[in-house]
């Protein structure tokens, strides 16, 4: 063969560069906040449009609607120059821009499953970088389509923006990576938009931002400036930590929308924390806090608190070295290569941690999750990669959760061993899939398939056209696998079961061996008061996990149960009674008032 | 009168301040796009109480004496007063909790005003998001089909009644809370008061005992769904043969479930003595009318 026809030759480029605000318009051209990311390069087609994203340019704020030019990434012109330049005024720009950052977050999921991630039906997670005016942005499931507006700045109150300038929530990489987020989570767990405790919308929207925050992590330019300016307490106030500081000043508030550190900054949910029963401030705001947001911002705190002891535990070699062992850093400029290092650290560190947190979501439960199944989750992951734990990453983030009151139910003790998910039982049955047999045929990852059993989604059955195969291994054999051992499973005897998700997982661990894992998600529900709570069914399900040669390692179970319903009872009578739109809700409506398609009503009240 | 009235209390002042420009601007952009008459109702029964309050501040006829209650003094709560010899009162509510307080000023309401001040800017200015003109002409590939379209086109739509909600939530929750004691009667007032200020109340020991010992409750809210908790009827509110007299003032419109049948029907297992403005022959033609006297008469036994 001739060198000229060999593969090294013909490989198309492995990245494709693209132009980003490193965080929004706002910090304008200053260094750092225009940077290029690198994004897995694919044939894009006008929007840009790949293959499992894709933009759609559509203006519904005007009249009969509007579609503005879609930018070819591919055109020559654009590529020679590394995708276009950062601009407000070119909407070809922010198509680019929202591609970059999608692609991005999409990339960091997949880096940390260990596997590719298609959404449902082989669709397209769709773009709308200028869907409508007001000052909001948010997922729709209905359309899978992440939708962006624009707005005005206040007039009386506009910060650094111009009074009454256009701003685009579609510049800022922390709302995109946001949005993406859930989406991905969406795609993940299907019943978390079923919000049946106060964690979990709370959870939809800390983990959301926790993305958003430590993606920052990953630009070198800005993690540099900042290092150098706060001298490496990155806990300090600066953009690196804050989220979305053009629309938190553009809406009149003066100052970023949330921040990584909640008790620091003080704010809203400090005077909130406020109490004179002598309980740390901290613990109070887990128990009294409901709006998801800001709930969603104490997951946040922690995680950041446990990424901040585990940064510090890894620069202190470091900072001892530049300061002849006292550790104490001296008044003035740090120097440059110190804080090269320094950064280097706090992406790597930054890198682990998100990684660790995405990779939780295979050790959830899959219906009703509570921040403290997270940490379980968490450390349970964690555990099976790295059993060591050298640099204290896990016991950092089970300190920074207990010292929030997040503690997770029925367990002894905060200890690791203790916060593990129990083994499965021995008696449980080997999983019928045999791994290289049936899952060979699977590329892993590219299969999350549902039963029949579920109710009427029409996305189903044609995703069960699509992969015959796929459907008959769950109707032949996870189902029936998991209604014979329902009992050992955490299921409920002779109630139908839901399989609804099912892959396989292949890591590489600490020690370089190769983890491979079959996960699978199986689903039950009780629809008796499904009416009356609102259009939220009492759901149960099991999380099992099996290794290579299909030992049933975990069984992570949220059983149906008479408690359970109750609690979840209580938690619809509480967001009724605080309702105020509750007053006025149509009967024939109330049956459907917890039903939410996506994140429109949450995110309304996204001016907190 | 609720401590949210008093001039001289800054949080009071910008609380009332906050309520009343979102009343207005609500009021203005609902009649500006022609909403639904209800919830134009809605809106301008927060701003009518600006002209009741007027008259409630300058008194009647001279100067009336006012205080605002409750004292700030958890033990100043339960206090007599010259005008009303052999009554007790017990001032439960609004409370001075910081979450009921950011229910008085509710979020959705700062960003509705944003909303509208940016609506008003365009329209003086319509300008597109753009420099240029960028609109590709036709269907790009990709392009949405008409149901999706529809879905984008509407969003916003029913912001307004939401916001209405909440500003009437949060004008209720400043409602005062007085039960009023005499002899053997335990009279309940808890105006429209609204989940936050009777969490506070039924977290406190002292306020739940006297509770137990209601004999007359007007129910707040014209009935609503939130303004009489369940835990308070189903645990708290006495039951035969203890005697109680129930009074509501309501009326059922359009599609509101007011007043909210689970609540009769729990009320009814609790006293047959109750009476509903909306039932009562001849009194009512279905509409309230100003002025129109309606009253029913009963002892109290000291």
């Amino acid at each position: 063969m001739k060198r000229i026809e060999s593969r090294y030759v013909l490989a198309p480029p492995a990245r494709r560069p693209l132009k980003i605000f490193a965080s929004d318009p706002m910090q304008g051209r200053a260094a750092g906040n225009l940077t290029t990311i690198a994004v897995g390069n694919e044939k894009l087609t006008p929007g840009p449009a790949g293959s499992r994203i894709e933009v759609v340019d559509y203006d519904g704020s005007v009249p009969g609607g509007r579609y503005y030019q879609p930018v070819d990434l591919d055109d020559p012109a654009i590529l020679m120059q590394g995708g276009l330049e950062p601009t407000e005024s070119d909407p070809r720009f922010h198509q680019q821009m929202v591609y970059a950052v999608a692609m991005k977050v999409l990339e960091n999921f997949e880096r940390a499953l260990g596997r590719s991630i298609y959404f449902r039906e082989g669709r397209r997670l769709r773009l709308l970088p200028h869907a409508f005016r007001g000052p909001n942005a948010f997922y729709d499931r209905r359309l899978l389509a992440v939708l962006f507006g624009y707005f005005r700045a206040d007039l009386a109150n506009p910060g650094r923006n111009l009074p009454g300038q256009n701003v685009f929530t579609c510049l800022s990489h922390d709302i995109i990576a946001h949005e993406v987020t859930h989406a991905l989570v969406d795609r993940l767990r299907w019943n978390f938009l079923e919000f049946s405790n106060p964690d979990v919308p709370a959870f939809h929207e800390g983990f959301a931002d926790i993305v958003a925050i430590f993606q920052h992590f990953t630009f070198p330019d800005i993690l540099y400036d900042y290092i150098r300016a706060t001298r490496t307490d990155l806990r300090s106030p600066t953009p690196l930590v804050q989220l979305a500081q053009q629309f938190g000043y553009a809406t009149g508030r003066g100052r970023a929308l949330r921040s990584a550190v909640d008790l620091d900054t003080g704010g809203a949910l400090r005077a909130r924390a406020r109490g004179d029963d002598g309980q740390p401030a901290a613990e109070r705001l887990y128990q009294s806090v409901m709006e998801p947001h800001e709930r969603g911002s104490i997951l946040v705190a922690a995680v950041f608190d446990g990424f901040f002891s585990v940064y510090q535990r890894r620069i202190a070699d470091l900072l001892r070295i530049a300061t002849g062992g006292t550790g104490m850093l001296p008044a003035g400029d740090l120097h440059p290569d110190l804080i090269t290092r320094v950064a280097a650290e706090a992406s790597r560190t930054a890198q682990s941690i998100l990684t660790m947190c995405i990779r939780a979501f295979e050790y959830l439960p899959p219906v009703d999750v509570t921040f403290g199944d997270y940490l379980r989750a968490l450390v349970t992951a964690d555990y099976e990669l790295n059993p060591s734990d050298d640099v204290g990453q896990r016991a950092s983030m089970i300190e920074a959760f207990r010292s929030r009151g997040i503690y997770p139910e029925g367990v002894w003790s905060l200890a690791e061993e203790s916060l593990l998910w129990e083994n499965a039982p021995p008696e449980v049955p080997r999983f019928p899939v045999a791994l290289l047999g049936d899952l060979s045929s699977v590329a892993p990852g590219a299969f999350s398939q549902a039963s029949k059993e579920r109710e009427s989604r029409p996305a189903v059955e044609t995703a069960a056209r699509a992969a015959p195969d796929l459907s008959d291994l769950t109707d032949d054999v996870l189902r029936p696998y998991a209604e014979s051992n329902a009992g050992l499973l955490g299921l409920e005897k002779g109630r139908p079961v839901d399989v609804q998700g099912f892959h396989s997982v292949f890591r590489v661990g600490q020690d370089g061996r190769l983890v491979i894992e079959i996960v699978t998600q199986f689903v039950q529900q009780e629809k008796s008061e499904t009416l009356a709570m609102g259009g939220l069914p009492l759901r149960g399900g099991s999380t099992v996990i099996a290794g290579a040669d299909g030992t049933v390692r975990y069984v992570i179970s949220k059983p149906l149960s008479r408690e359970r319903l109750e609690r979840q009872r209580e938690w619809v009578d509480l967001v009724d009674s605080t309702n105020p739109a509750a007053a006025y809700m149509p009967e024939d409506r109330r049956g459907e008032r917890m039903v939410a398609t996506g994140f429109a009503a949450i995110h309304r009240s996204i001016v907190r | 009168m609720p401590w949210t009235e008093d001039p001289a209390d800054p949080e009071a002042r910008r609380i009332r301040e906050a309520q009343s420009r979102l009343a207005l601007a609500l009021h203005e952009e609902l009649t500006r796009i022609g909403a639904a008459a209800d919830v134009i109702d809605l809106a301008a029964n927060a701003l009518s109480n600006e002209a009741a309050m007027q008259t409630l501040h300058a008194g009647f006829g001279g100067e009336a004496v006012r205080r605002y209650l409750p004292p700030r003094d958890r033990r100043k709560r339960t206090f007599t007063a010259d005008c009303l010899p052999g009554v007790t009162i017990h001032a439960m509510g609004p409370s001075f909790d910081e979450s009921v307080i950011t229910n008085m000023d509710p979020p959705e309401g700062k960003s509705y005003l944003q909303l509208v001040a940016a609506g008003a800017a365009d329209r003086k200015d319509p300008r597109p998001p753009f420099p240029g003109d960028w609109t590709y002409e036709g269907l790009p590939a990709g392009s949405l089909s008409a149901e999706e379209r529809a879905i984008v086109d509407g969003i916003g739509e029913g912001d307004e009644s939401v916001v209405a909600a909440a500003l009437d939530g949060a004008v209720n929750g400043t409602s005062l809370v007085l039960m009023l004691q005499t002899g053997r009667n335990y009279l309940l007032f808890p105006g429209d008061a609204q989940w936050g200020t009777w969490n506070m109340i039924l977290g406190d020991a002292e306020w739940t005992a006297l509770l137990k010992k209601t004999t007359f409750l007007k129910v707040g809210h014209h009935g609503s769904h939130n303004a009489t908790p369940r835990p308070f009827v189903d645990d708290l509110l006495p039951r035969p043969p203890r005697e109680l007299w129930a009074m509501v003032s309501t009326i059922q419109r359009g599609s509101w479930p007011i007043p909210k049948k689970e609540l009769m029907t729990a009320l009814a297992t609790h006293t047959k003595r109750i009476v509903r403005s909306d039932q009562i022959p001849g009194a009512l033609q279905g509409v309230f009318k100003p002025r129109a006297s309606l009253c029913v008469e009963t002892e109290i036994l000291a």
